[in-house]
């Protein structure tokens, strides 16, 4: 992802009618926020690199600068050289200055983004020639020919250990980790925890009941496909189960919005948000009744969502069931047909059921993204969003490693489940 | 079945009342795009904070939204300006009258403070720092408390706005033992790398930069009319006025200076459509940014114009194209203006903004009409005229395109176009051009990038043509960083690398300009070189779009960011 945090907000361009500082100074005031928030520091204990890296292009400046350093050297394999070539290029540069005539800025442009060695050749002469009798392009002539001559491409295949050692940035954060503090937001340096905490407080409800309500529904729906006589429910609900799959989320959101919040249509429901500001201190069962309202929209959309794909998957699961042999005996002891499926059919279909729900949790975090945007909830998703765009990585890190976490919590679960579910499984282990 | 019947009916009669919060006559309700993410007056990252924080601090200076003049805020007058030699001096004096939240005054010392914290090494002021580089010293009078000046090096004409453009931070609270007060200003504009060993910095910095200086109410306390009363994340802000502020009993005639609805409060909806609902249904009393295909709708909706005013004030954000004239291919003045004539100005405006745009000559805004040359007639979309200026450029006509032999080699003229990657508006005006280019027999690729790599092919110059904006002003006007010579180096502002000694000799002059006359002319005498050379090519200065609940009044819509001062808003009777 090119760009971070602190280079976006400070060496952010200057779009507007006067100068609010200089490139100078904002390059200054960028190398002091790395050097104060330690992000100067190497990524990690050791890297490996080509041995034709420069050591010097971390320290420069700019990026386009690095890059072309770092190009350059890898072109020829030289890194001393190429960068006696880029500092004399540099130098030249500064000699001309801005009032350079233009031939000299077309051969001065050109060297600032080729690697090519004819192009190079062709340009020094020509700025040794316009520039006549200055060292500064004889020198980069020189140099120019001397890292064409001595081109060691095959170096750049040789790898270069270097060690770091415990002064790096992985291993601060490692070392923060182990005391439980997951490292501070760039934006406004609060604990990661605390806001990954609070974030999960506020979409934690819609994420649950949605859950629920996803599960009861589909459990429901697939056994009442399942049933002999449900034919017809079957061949109408099926194909419009399939219908809102195939819409996108935000439409449905959007849909949703207009038909049920907008004073055009509906208005049953608030547009957005969680809950207006209230001065006094609320029990946690009022502020629930009062955020009840503005729940049941994202969640009739998450469920909207989720329940097609699940459904489906329970229903197949149910159906396989239905051939197998004990099912059959249990109907020929003349078992209604309600016994027979929920005390033995969606027993042994349970596996893969239970399978799908552990993914489910997780999977939740990635969906509620559009519908936490769209009606202005501050949950988890947009947490992330909101941190991948401003490059918060501390942020970005918590949110990824407590989803994983979730997900780890989710298996191990599941693994109870299936031991209740089944208990072969149990008397195994 | 009768039963559930009458149950549903309830129920949507139940919800259908408590479906929306009920709203305070005197509170606004204000859409913010995003997050505020931090209120730290120092270090805030976006204009939704800017703006919250601008009723919370006050700046010396501040601009007034009924005329989009600069006016004095915390400062009594505008600056007295002394040029010399070397330094320039700007000489303020604060308002008698002007008070902190806990009823102390505000004193020449507060901004001495504020000039620290903006200058100190380890403290989070790199955003900021930049924009008082210019500040050499700082001098107190001992003989008045109110008084103090601005040291400077040289002279820049945007140095009056930026010696006023800060917000003065109140030493009690934000620095309460002190630890500031050992070091002056000269001592931290110098940026001695011993300091940032400092103890005492250190500790001024670990305070100032925690969180608490980014939300905690009771620290985020400001000389200006309201306080902050509940800032729920990625929800809402909640501001409260202040009872007996004292801008509202300032001696010499204020009117600007205002903070008149009882609460203010801002809500965070990242979605467009959303927020539009929200307006429709009466949870918003503000909405700025509104998409224009919507905004005519509007328009149009009589029960929403019933109770809302639509306001489209012209905007000082102008759309350009630049050329890269660093390129061989466009380093002739006749191809640029080809492809100013490709352009199909008038179009893009009807297409992409539903003609909420103003066409313009150059950079200057037509809305400042003393600076614009009325004078320059607009390329006008015309195909003829284009192949001509090509042949004109050097270029000649073949079946499959226009050759030129460019450093000995014969080759064909293709355009690639950039722009910011989800800029819908560019997007298109990018593809309309692409349609009109292949009718001249020019080949366009289109090339949306991600705005950080967007960012870096501009300062590296790597590009051949670009879809930007700019944000403009009506006070300031200084092209320097645009135009002149000496900001074409790489990782310059001037991207397009226009320029030559007597562009550059304008350029300097409307800076040094003493009166409005001279400045005038000089600017009028820049915007035809601009048009000839077509290096820039203007497209349009926006319109805003913004609705406003009809029973607030003095609502001061402006062009100039934010576009109304909310903080004026008086309920009508």
């Amino acid at each position: 992802m090119p760009g971070s945090f602190a280079a976006q907000s400070i060496l952010k361009e200057n779009d507007s009618f006067y100068n609010t500082g200089s490139i100078e100074s904002r390059q200054a005031a960028y190398q002091s926020y790395l050097r104060r928030t330690r992000l100067d520091l190497p990524l990690f204990y050791f890297s490996i690199s080509s041995s034709a890296q420069p050591d010097t292009a971390i320290q420069l400046l700019q990026e386009s600068d690095k890059l072309l350093l770092q190009q350059l050297s890898w072109h020829y394999g030289n890194p001393k050289l190429a960068t006696e070539y880029f500092r004399n290029l540099k130098n030249l540069i500064k000699r001309a200055g801005p009032q350079a005539q233009s031939e000299v800025r077309v051969h001065i442009q050109e060297l600032l983004q080729t690697t090519d060695a004819a192009k190079i050749k062709k340009s020094a002469a020509a700025l040794q020639q316009l520039l006549g009798s200055s060292t500064e392009s004889f020198q980069l002539q020189q140099t120019a020919e001397a890292l064409i001559y001595s081109k060691q491409q095959w170096k750049t295949l040789l790898p270069r250990f270097s060690w770091h050692g415990g002064r790096n940035q992985f291993h601060q954060w490692l070392s923060q980790l182990f005391q439980g503090n997951l490292g501070n937001s760039y934006r406004d340096n609060s604990s990661v925890l605390d806001l990954v905490l609070k974030a999960i407080g506020t979409t934690w409800w819609v994420l649950l009941l949605s859950m629920l309500l996803t599960t009861f529904l589909a459990l429901e729906l697939s056994i009442l496909f399942v049933k002999q006589r449900a034919g017809k429910w079957r061949k109408t609900l099926l194909p419009l189960l399939f219908i809102t799959d195939r819409i996108p989320v935000f439409i449905l959101a959007l849909l949703l919005l207009i038909f049920l919040a907008s004073p055009d249509f509906l208005q049953l429901f608030p547009v957005y948000g969680m809950g207006a500001y209230q001065p006094q201190d609320q029990h946690w069962l009022q502020r629930f009744v009062n955020l009840f309202p503005y729940m049941v929209l994202p969640v009739v959309c998450l469920v909207c969502v989720n329940l097609p794909y699940i459904t489906n998957q329970f229903y197949w699961s149910l159906s396989d069931v239905s051939h197998a042999d004990f099912i059959r005996t249990a109907k020929a002891k003349g078992l209604s047909e309600r016994q027979v499926i929920r005390k033995h059919m969606l027993r042994n279909a349970l596996f893969p059921i239970i399978t799908l729900l552990s993914d489910f949790l997780p999977a939740l975090v990635g969906g509620v993204v559009v519908i936490e945007t769209i009606f202005a909830i501050p949950g988890i998703g947009r947490l992330l969003i909101e941190s991948v765009q401003t490059r918060d990585y501390p942020v970005m890190v918590g949110v990824v490693l407590v989803v994983a976490l979730f997900k780890v919590i989710a298996h191990f679960v599941s693994d109870i489940f299936y031991g209740l579910a089944d208990p072969r499984i149990r008397q195994k282990s | 079945m009768k039963k559930t019947a009458n149950l549903v009916c309830f129920l949507f009669l139940l919800l259908s009342f408590c479906s929306q919060p009920q709203r305070r006559p005197d509170e606004v309700q204000v859409r913010l795009f995003n997050d505020p993410e931090t209120l730290n007056p120092v270090s805030y990252q976006n204009s939704g904070a800017l703006q919250i924080i601008n009723l919370l601090f006050q700046s010396l200076l501040t601009v007034d939204l009924e005329d989009n003049r600069l006016k004095p805020s915390l400062a009594e007058a505008l600056p007295e300006i002394v040029q010399g030699d070397t330094l320039t001096m700007f000489t303020y004096n604060i308002r008698e009258e002007a008070e902190w939240s806990d009823g102390s005054s505000v004193t020449a010392a507060d901004v001495a403070f504020t000039l620290k914290v903006m200058l100190a090494p380890l403290v989070n002021n790199e955003q900021i720092k930049s924009q008082i580089e210019f500040v050499r010293d700082f001098i107190k009078y001992e003989s008045d408390p109110n008084r103090f000046t601005f040291a400077c090096r040289s002279f820049s004409p945007e140095m009056e706005l930026l010696t006023g453009d800060f917000f003065i931070l109140p030493e009690y609270l934000f620095d309460p033992d002190g630890l500031l007060q050992a070091f002056t200003v000269k001592q931290l504009a110098t940026g001695d790398p011993d300091l940032e060993n400092n103890a005492q910095l250190k500790s001024f910095a670990d305070r100032f930069n925690s969180v608490d200086f980014a939300r905690n109410r009771e620290v985020l306390k400001g000389s200006a009319g309201y306080e902050l009363e509940n800032w729920t994340t990625g929800q809402y802000v909640i501001l409260k006025r202040k009872e007996n502020w004292w801008g509202n009993n300032t001696k010499s005639d204020t009117p600007y200076l205002t903070a008149n609805p009882n609460q203010i409060s801002f809500q965070i909806i990242p979605d467009n459509t959303t927020a539009l609902l929200a307006l429709k249904s009466k949870q918003l009393d503000v909405l700025n940014n509104i998409p224009a295909t919507e905004f005519t709708l509007l328009r149009k909706d009589s029960t929403f114009t019933k109770d809302y005013a639509l306001h489209a004030p012209d905007s000082y954000d102008f759309n350009y194209v630049a050329l890269n004239t660093r390129l061989p291919k466009f380093n002739n003045r006749y191809t640029r203006q080809a492809i100013a004539h490709l352009l199909d100005v008038d179009n893009l405006i009807k297409v992409t903004l539903s003609n909420y745009g103003t066409r313009t000559a150059g950079p200057v805004p037509p809305a400042a009409p003393n600076y614009y040359n009325q004078d320059i007639t607009l390329y006008p979309y015309n195909q003829a005229k284009a192949a001509d200026l090509l042949k004109a450029g050097g270029w000649t006509h073949k079946e499959d395109g226009w050759y030129k032999s460019l450093n000995g080699k014969n080759e064909k003229l293709t355009i690639e176009v950039n722009y910011r990657a989800g800029n819908t508006i560019f997007e298109n005006s990018a593809l309309i051009f692409q349609q009109n280019a292949a009718k001249a027999g020019i080949p366009v690729i289109l090339q949306p990038l991600e705005s950080s790599l967007f960012r870096q092919k501009s300062r590296s110059f790597e590009y051949d043509m670009s879809f930007r904006s700019l944000s403009g002003n009506p006070f300031i006007f200084n092209f320097k960083p645009f135009f002149h010579t000496s900001f074409a180096e790489e990782g310059g502002s001037n991207i397009t690398g226009f320029g030559s000694p007597e562009t550059d000799a304008l350029l300097d002059a409307i800076n040094l300009a003493q009166n409005d006359k001279e400045k005038a002319a000089l600017l009028k005498e820049l915007q035809v070189v601009l048009h000839e050379e077509a290096a820039m090519i203007p497209l349009y200065y926006l319109k805003e779009r913004i609705a406003v609940h009809k029973r607030f009044g003095n609502t001061k819509i402006s062009g100039l960011k934010p576009n109304y001062d909310v903080s004026a808003f008086t309920l009508k009777e």
